[in-house]
């Protein structure tokens, strides 16, 4: 029986590549982001975690489901459904999470699956953390 | 000291989703490089508003070369499919 020899390189494989890269993404959304305290990611082969924390513009406070955000800083692959449970939007009292598809994300209660609706994020924190995968180099 | 930034990485995903590279790179007085920074930006064919009004993306802003591929990769059929994606999923811009 040979021996297993683990190195970083090795374990990274499972990801893809061993390719790793660091830096900051701009997240947009329907009604602005007024300011954006942190957006950074990383890449690790095909896996990216894209974090960010963030403060909605006031917006009209309606009831328009225009709640998903975008720029992510790599489009999700085709086959990109991910969730992010990891969701929290500061001061809206109901469990959120994203679904991740293309450049963004919509955001949704985990309670209806329901996106949310402008006057649930305006002059509120966005906090989160998504994790996809990507096709991109 | 110098700083530059430019893109250096770009690339089209089958949907025709460009995701580009903005690196700055600064170097000492005798062109060594003593720092890089990443930042990554993700830009569609175009976008819808909450009527689902499609607007296509700018990207006059870009060099010739990325131009030129976007033009070619943005057809009606690849806009359609797109524009679907995010009617579907609600990602409204």
């Amino acid at each position: 029986m040979g021996t297993i020899t683990r190195t970083l390189a090795n374990n990274l494989h499972h990801f893809g590549s061993n390719t790793v890269e660091t830096g900051t993404w701009t997240p947009t959304t329907n009604i602005g982001f007024a300011s954006v305290a942190e957006a950074k990611y990383i890449k690790i082969g095909k896996f990216v975690q894209a974090d960010v924390s963030a403060t909605y513009n006031a917006g009209p406070g309606d009831a328009s489901q225009a709640s998903s955000f975008g720029g992510l800083p790599f489009s999700g692959d085709n086959d990109c459904e991910s969730i992010s449970f990891n969701v929290l939007v500061e001061g809206h009292n109901e469990p959120v999470y994203s679904e991740v598809s293309g450049t963004g994300g919509s955001m949704k209660s985990r309670t209806d699956n329901v996106p949310l609706v402008r006057s649930q994020i305006g002059n509120r924190t966005l906090k989160a953390t998504f994790t996809y995968t990507t096709d991109i180099d | 000291m110098a700083t530059t930034t430019a893109i250096d990485k770009w690339q089209l995903d089958s949907r025709g989703i460009l995701n580009y590279r903005t690196t700055t790179t600064v170097t000492d007085d005798d062109d060594n490089v003593t720092s890089q920074t990443h930042h990554r930006s993700t830009l569609g064919p175009g976008t819808i508003d909450d009527s689902e009004v499609w607007t296509d993306s700018d990207i006059s802003s870009f060099s010739t070369e990325i131009q030129n591929a976007c033009n070619a990769a943005w057809t009606t059929e690849v806009k359609n499919a797109y524009k679907t994606i995010l009617i579907n999923k609600k990602l409204y811009s």
